[in-house]
């Protein structure tokens, strides 16, 4: 259980900025979110989504592009998320259906024990996630859909029973691979939460929105709103809103990304900057995924060293591209950052400042391929709902599926989009990347040569994404046949 | 000094989608273009996608899904699919090609006509024959445009050019922070 004396709130005012705009303080929509059941208006129709997709992943056609669980899952809701995250923030993570049951489970084990120190870390979630990007390629997730059924029913479960064994929520704060990905995008967000008085948090006795109430949890992750400077490890579940006696927690709109050049908001980790940039060069290895040079690649792999098993070869594959590149690439940045400015300072210091830097242009990469996949097939939910409704007996949507709809936009639309997206997030990158060397050197010039290394690495993800952007993307779920 | 340098980078960043609104190009995805779905002929279903949208001189690809109607499984071996292309405004202009895998999706076969065909209108045939029989020839017909001029990636590292460029003006002039040395 946490104790009161874990929390204090930092007396810094000059690290505080009062909202100017609030979202729960918005007529109709602030009401709902700080609805003592507000959370369920969200959660419970992703909930029966959830059980619908498994139902059909099980039943329904063995095509994936016919099938619920794979289109829904593979084509919209990534889709959905990045969008979310761009246009308002951690929206998936505060419907997320898995946490009702993890609910009733935190609710059972608020004595339970609490996370091994030795895993209160980032490296777990590293591992996860790109756990979760080389399974999805190994069983070809977005191909099968009673293997994206069983990953809906394994994500149930594993958050279950985390929190059954665990006190806070460990399953979101160290293990969801999705929960990782929004954590680290949602810092490019437009909202944040924070708190409207400094004082009424340091004065309070309780500390409610962090320890709850009886009728509420509070913090899942044990993030404190008032020293809250950073998206990092918020669901945006609002109980901190919910819980406070003084209603006094706000979500803050402000400018997306603001927290990149705030020195006080991230924590200079390993574990958190090597997460960031494992972000950044999963954003390029995981569209390289469907690109043609990556069968070429692996059939070279093959020949090369005599490796038969697909899983040995993407194993080979995931791990340079998602774990021995990022961590290379970002050593040696760091190291040439330091030669090149003259600073010395640890390296754990010179490997931690421009990772912030790496968001932007992650998230464009990330934004321009699951945003290729949405305008390729949005409208393919239509035919396979009307399928789906058909194989039951219903015609309540015609009598004939339109195999025939797919695209969202026009197709000579997406490459200039995606060029673009990638553009805005590389002029971001630099943006960011300056206002650190400015924050953190002497001079301009000082700042400008320890960003260089920092430059090449981001010059080098946009120009592959670029790349693979003009190369044939496998359209994973769109493309319907059959019928 | 900050607000020029980011009115500098949004200037930069509207004027190239300007000119990428400007020019209508195309992208060399593996997006299809639907032209025949679920097409029975012989002892085989076929799915004919092109691709790009729209077809043009140097990029004209056409995909083809082969499956079996008993199980509605794709086809994949056994099965040769043969692709013909016809000009409608030169019908002495033909080509035939016998599809292969496509490069991205390799349950599908797909056929390139990059840098044969002309600009104009065009009919497609394509058909299967395997050990299950032969089926009829599925037509359609597309509209092909001439070669486009520019090339995307080229156009975003021109960008990422110009971006360095202006980044690396503007930082020269910027005033170090106060609390420099953090």
């Amino acid at each position: 259980m946490i104790q009161l004396q874990d929390i204090s709130v930092q007396d810094r005012p000059e690290l505080y900025q009062p909202p100017r705009r609030d979202v729960l303080r918005l007529p109709v929509i602030g009401r709902i979110l700080k609805h003592r059941r507000g959370r369920l208006v969200f959660q419970v129709p992703l909930l029966l989504l959830a059980l619908l997709l498994i139902y059909d992943g099980f039943t329904g056609p063995r095509l994936a592009s016919q099938n619920l669980a794979t289109v829904s899952v593979w084509v919209h809701y990534r889709g959905f998320v990045i969008l979310a995250l761009l246009l308002f923030g951690n929206l998936f993570c505060m419907g997320c259906p898995f946490t009702i049951p993890r609910t009733i489970a935190l609710r059972l084990s608020r004595s339970g024990r609490r996370w091994p120190r030795v895993l209160r870390n980032k490296w777990l979630a590293v591992g996860f996630f790109v756990g979760f990007l080389f399974i999805y390629e190994w069983w070809d997730l977005w191909a099968v859909p009673a293997a994206t059924a069983w990953l809906i029913i394994a994500y149930f479960v594993g958050a279950f029973a985390l929190e059954v064994f665990f006190a806070e929520s460990p399953f979101c704060k160290y293990v969801c691979p999705l929960g990782t990905f929004n954590f680290v995008a949602s810092t490019a967000s437009p909202t944040q939460i924070t708190v409207r008085d400094h004082e009424t948090c340091r004065t309070c006795p309780g500390k409610e929105c962090v320890k709850g109430q009886p009728y509420v949890l509070g913090c899942g992750t044990e993030l404190f709103p008032p020293t809250v400077r950073s998206n990092l490890d918020c669901i945006l579940c609002l109980d901190c809103a919910r819980a406070c006696p003084y209603d006094n927690v706000a979500l803050a709109i402000r400018t997306p990304g603001r927290e990149l050049t705030d020195a006080n908001a991230w924590p200079r980790r390993w574990d958190v900057s090597f997460l960031v940039m494992v972000f950044a060069f999963a954003a390029v290895s995981n569209a390289f995924g469907m690109v043609p040079p990556f069968y070429e690649l692996q059939a070279g792999l093959a020949a090369s060293f005599g490796i038969r098993s697909e899983a040995i070869l993407l194993l080979l594959i995931f791990v340079t591209l998602n774990l021995a590149l990022p961590g290379a690439a970002g050593l040696l940045a760091a190291r040439l950052s330091q030669l090149l400015s003259g600073k010395r300072e640890p390296m754990r210091v010179s490997f931690c400042r421009f990772a912030p830097a790496f968001i932007p242009v992650a998230f464009a990469i990330w934004l321009a391929h699951y945003g290729f996949h949405f305008a390729t097939g949005a409208l393919t939910l239509i035919p396979v709902m009307q399928n789906f409704l058909l194989d039951h007996g219903l015609s309540w949507l015609g009598t004939e599926p339109n195999w025939m709809l797919g695209p969202l936009v026009p197709g000579n639309w997406i490459l200039p989009i995606q060029t673009i997206i990638v553009l805005a997030g590389f002029a971001g990158s630099l943006f960011v990347g300056r206002r650190i060397g400015e924050r953190d050197y002497e001079s301009p010039a000082a700042g400008i040569r320890a960003m260089l290394p920092w430059l090449v690495v981001f010059l080098g993800l946009a120009l592959a994404a670029l790349a693979m952007f003009n190369l044939p993307m496998e359209m994973r779920g769109t493309i319907n046949m059959g019928g | 000094m900050s607000i020029r340098i980011t009115r500098l980078l949004i200037s930069a960043s509207l004027a190239l989608a300007i000119l990428v609104v400007l020019n209508h190009v195309t992208s060399s995805h593996g997006y299809g273009t639907p032209q025949r779905l679920n097409e029975a002929t012989g002892p085989y279903v076929l799915s004919i996608w092109t691709d790009p949208a729209p077809l043009r001189e140097d990029e004209t690809h056409v995909v083809v899904a082969v499956i079996d109607p008993a199980t509605q499984e794709l086809i994949v071996s056994d099965v040769a699919v043969t692709v013909r292309m016809q000009s409608l405004d030169n019908p002495e202009q033909s080509y035939v090609q016998v599809a292969g895998p496509d490069n991205t999706n390799r349950l599908l076969f797909a056929a390139e006509f990059n840098d044969q065909v002309s600009s104009g209108r065009w009919q497609v045939g394509v058909s299967a024959a395997g050990s299950a029989g032969q089926g009829e020839e599925v037509t359609f017909e597309v509209e092909i445009e001439p070669s486009r001029g520019l090339n995307w990636l080229w156009i975003g590292a021109g960008g990422m050019a110009v971006l360095l460029i202006v980044w690396l003006g503007s930082s020269m002039h910027s005033k170090p922070s106060r609390k420099a040395g953090a």
